[in-house]
């Protein structure tokens, strides 16, 4: 691992720099629980719509505090929902602040959060939607979603993709044509339109967690296709090599030699081509999530936080902060792209 | 003064890790007419050396210093322009995979029509084209054929056709027989021995095989990590090798011993431009390593119509 | 080295073919016979050569007497077990005895997998000790710290010693040895071809050694054998072949070969 880091700062630092990216937001998603301030589903009724709090250090007489502190907002025109800052009283941040009870990671229960405010005193980094919920924490956790889903998808597809065009690939004849047309025939469905059909034949009304599957499941079913046509290519080229034969002549068995030899030589390609595609899952959850087909209300997911700002284009002018969940997958998408395409270079071992 | 004289030509290369010396004083001269093998194992810079006289070298690579004269003309200052018409018409060059080197898309006879730098009218050149195959040993209807249709050997006499249209004074051989057949390669080198007696040509002959080198060519110039380390007539270096490379090359043929035998091999592998080491390149594989070979590069001596470069002389 | 009259017979092959089918760029279908009809004994101990120009056949037939390939037609006998149709199952417990040495050394060793192991991987399950691996590179000229060194590492040369190595990590008592030096310079192809020698005394090997350099092939065989357009023309012992041979190809072959 520390190699793979070393070569990767090395080659590219965009893409290094990419690298960390995804490391922090992967783990703010798994800690959403422990560094989200208020719980996805609280509504802070007072507060609909209400701009992102800004940390100030210095207060309006100039005195610098070493903690750093909020002024709260108060709403002046409920039907505008505009906001004045309150100058009054001085919130300090505080570590490991008492809240509502939950369990962190689903298992252990607490009541303290990273970090919050005095009570009375309201933190909302990337301000609150038009329930009052913080949008800071519903993208912590609206994270989880986004961007597990890309993972568990991808390596669904990724191993019938290395199944399936494995087998094609080393056996040929009429087990790969076969194979072949019916990858022919998934991958001839616009990808979209069959992700919709196939997510409207179920019901509207499944719990978040069936939901869920339902969307990997549908993305990877159709996602494996295309990896598979390319495993397949890559294999019968590499079938011809003269160690896969040489293996054949050690008396090497046919699964071990599929397993051993011809696929882990197709990995410099399949992880980068794997890496390049996680965005497009990430996409199609948020696509369905915009639509409405996706993840429910109240929970969540950088997708269905993105669709209440469709066809409401004074939200620009209004409440920008609305548009921050679309911040995020554009820079989730543009992390793996260039790790990615680094990733191409670093794997190959005759460059170690 | 010979046709082609070389005067410590050094060629380097532009890499990450600074300026990589690949040819490290080449010193050569062809007379008129004469056929020179140039001879070494794989990297040892043969192929650069033919490159830079036609001035082809890659990208990277640059020549540092040295003089080139062609009939009298110096070579390295002259102008790209300059250069290019001296290319394919006082210079022809033929390479090792005449696949390549040919154009898929075009017939052969087109290609070498192409070549022929005089301005005359298509009906002057199609028939220039028609007269070098006949010499070259390739019919009429071989000119409406595109190279995948012609074999191996056809294919390199098309490219000879090529290189001697214009009737070059100098013809720069890389390997040209290495990718066929043995059959096909005996066929093509008597076709070049007609040609070279033909138009008095001066020929640089560049081959791995020192056998081929030996019946080939009048004179051989042996190359080892950059420099020339012996050259003189064929058949004396191969009876009498003086460097040790030399020496050690010429006992490695097979041809040399009986079933069974052992063959003396030169110990060690071929040298790397990355890591050479002090002094001699040729040292820490040589029997008659001395004290003086790792720390001076040894100069080039005349011994006889010989030059080595080597200290036991 | 080995009086061909008195030995038992490693290999038989009668009336073996093999025919390709490839699709030219217009969509007709082509038949090439690369190997039309060949019969041959291999002896134990002997170096059988096969000798011919590119595209005549012997590649294919080395790798079909081991059934690396399989023929179109004819029989195979391995020790007089008929294995032309042998089941993989079955033929995978023989394999072992018979090896291949490759003519690219650098695409002959898997390029993601340490040396060491390439060489491990052949051995029956119970034999298998890093040991007798290391032993092996040491055999072939590579010094045994290497073991965990990628194929990237080694040259051409080392490479080819390297495949060796693996070769004889099955016990074998056969191997084809598929132009093995045509791709190496002359110093390193005397090296490796010094060691092919040594190591046949060593441990009872024959050879099936193919190239098309006539040089070398009188160099390692004991009886040599003729191919053109995928039949054996001439077979015989070596000196006969080269200095009295009788098929008008195989002169030709001489004459431009010994210039």
């Amino acid at each position: 691992m520390r190699t793979f880091l070393r070569r990767l700062r090395k080659t590219n630092k965009i893409a290094y720099f990419s690298f960390w990216i995804l490391v922090l937001l992967y783990l703010s998603a798994v800690f959403a629980d422990l560094i989200s301030p208020y719980p996805y589903d609280l509504q802070h009724r007072d507060y609909p719509l209400c701009p992102p709090t800004f940390l100030h250090f210095f207060d309006k007489e100039g005195k610098f505090h070493i903690r750093p502190f909020v002024y709260n907002m108060k709403l002046v025109n409920p039907s505008l929902n505009t906001y004045e800052i309150d100058y009054s009283k001085i919130y300090h941040i505080k570590f490991f602040v008492k809240g509502p009870k939950r369990k962190i990671l689903g298992i252990i229960p607490s009541e303290r959060y990273l970090f919050g405010v005095e009570d009375g005193g309201k933190i909302f980094l990337f301000g609150t939607d038009m329930h009052g919920r913080d949008i800071f924490s519903r993208i912590l956790y609206g994270a989880r979603i986004s961007l597990s889903i890309g993972i568990v998808g991808v390596s669904i597809s990724f191993l019938l993709g290395l199944l399936i065009g494995g087998i094609s690939g080393y056996f040929g004849g009429k087990i790969d044509t076969f194979l072949m047309r019916v990858v022919e025939i998934i991958m001839m469905f616009p990808s979209f339109y069959l992700m919709l059909a196939l997510r409207a034949v179920f019901p509207t009304n499944l719990s978040s967690v069936q939901v869920y599957l339902l969307i990997v499941v549908i993305l990877s079913l159709i996602g494996w296709a295309s990896l598979a046509r390319i495993i397949r290519g890559m294999v019968l080229s590499l079938k011809e090599e003269e160690y896969i034969l040489a293996a054949k002549s050690l008396g090497l068995s046919t699964p071990r030699i599929i397993i051993r030899h011809l696929i882990p030589n197709t990995f410099s390609y399949t992880i980068t081509a794997l890496t390049l595609s996680i965005p497009g899952y990430i996409i199609g959850e948020s696509a369905l999530s915009l639509l409405g087909l996706g993840i429910q209300e109240p929970y969540p997911s950088w997708g269905n936080m993105l669709s209440v700002t469709i066809g409401n284009l004074r939200i620009l002018t209004t409440a920008p902060w609305m548009l921050i969940p679309g911040f995020f997958i554009f820079l989730t998408i543009i992390s793996f792209n260039f790790l990615g395409d680094a990733l191409r270079d670093i794997l190959d071992p005759r460059k170690w | 003064m010979g046709l082609l004289e070389i005067k410590n030509l050094r060629v380097c290369f532009d890499t990450i890790e600074g300026e990589l010396e690949v040819l490290r004083g080449i010193n050569l001269n062809i007379k008129k007419g004469e056929i020179v093998g140039l001879v070494g194992e794989s990297g040892c810079g043969k192929t650069l050396t033919a490159l830079s006289i036609i001035r082809l070298l890659p990208k990277t690579a640059f020549i540092k210093s040295g003089e080139i004269y062609l009939e009298g003309t110096e070579l390295v200052k002259l102008s790209k322009r300059e250069m290019e018409n001296i290319r394919g018409k006082k210079i022809g060059m033929i390479f090792q995979e005449p696949s390549s080197y040919l154009n898929p898309l075009y017939t052969a006879g087109n290609q070498v029509e192409e070549a022929i730098k005089e301005d005359l009218p298509k009906i002057e050149k199609r028939k220039r084209v028609f007269e070098i195959f006949e010499e070259v040993g390739l019919n009429r209807s071989d000119y409406f054929k595109y190279p995948h249709q012609l074999s191996g050997g056809m294919q390199q006499r098309v490219m000879i056709s090529m290189a001697l249209i214009n009737r070059p004074v100098l013809l720069l051989a890389d390997e040209p027989t290495t990718a066929l057949d043995v059959t096909t390669e005996a066929q093509i080198i008597n076709l070049l021995r007609k040609l070279i007696e033909k138009y008095m040509l001066s020929v640089l002959f560049i081959t791995h095989d020192i056998s081929l080198a030996k019946s080939f060519a009048d004179r051989i110039a042996v190359m080892y990590a950059g420099q020339i380390v012996e050259i003189g007539d064929s058949k004396e270096i191969f009876e009498d090798p003086l460097h040790p490379y030399t020496k050690g090359l010429v006992m490695c043929l097979p041809e040399r011993y009986k079933r069974g035998e052992r063959i003396r091999t030169i110990g060690g592998n071929v040298a790397d431009f990355k890591n050479l080491p002090n002094g001699c390149a040729f040292h820490p594989r040589c029997p008659l390593k001395r004290k003086i070979c790792e720390i001076e590069d040894p100069e080039e001596k005349r011994i006889g119509n010989r030059i080595v470069r080597c200290h036991e002389y | 080295m080995s009086d061909a009259m008195n030995t038992e017979t490693l290999f038989k092959v009668e009336n073996l073919k093999k025919v390709f089918e490839i699709r030219s760029e217009f969509g007709e279908r082509k038949r090439i016979s690369a190997v039309d009809g060949v019969n041959l004994e291999i002896y134990k101990g002997e170096t059988l050569g096969i000798v011919g120009e590119s595209g005549c056949g012997k590649t294919t037939l080395g790798k079909l007497i081991i059934r690396l390939i399989e023929p179109t037609e004819g029989k195979i006998y391995y020790r007089n077990i008929d294995i032309t149709n042998l089941r993989e199952k079955e033929l995978r417990r023989l394999r072992k005895k018979f090896q291949i040495i490759f003519q690219d050394p650098y695409k002959s060793l898997n390029p993601r997998i340490r040396v060491g192991y390439s060489i491990l991987e052949g051995m029956d399950r119970k034999l298998r000790n890093e040991e007798k691996a290391k032993e092996l590179l040491e055999i072939v000229g590579i010094s045994r710290e290497k073991f965990y060194n990628f194929p990237h590492q080694f040259s051409g040369g080392e490479r080819q010693r390297i495949s060796i190595a693996r070769a004889l990590s099955t016990d074998p008592e056969f191997i084809v040895c598929d132009e093995p030096t045509s791709n190496l310079d002359l110093s390193i192809q005397a090296q490796i071809l010094n060691l092919f020698m040594e190591l046949k005394e060593k441990f009872s090997l024959t050879y099936l050694f193919i190239s098309h350099d006539l040089k070398v092939i009188e160099f390692v065989s004991d009886r040599i054998a003729v191919m053109y357009n995928g039949k054996i023309v001439e077979i015989g012992p070596a000196e006969r072949i080269i200095r009295e041979p009788s098929h008008p190809y195989t002169k030709s072959l001489i004459k431009s070969a010994f210039k």
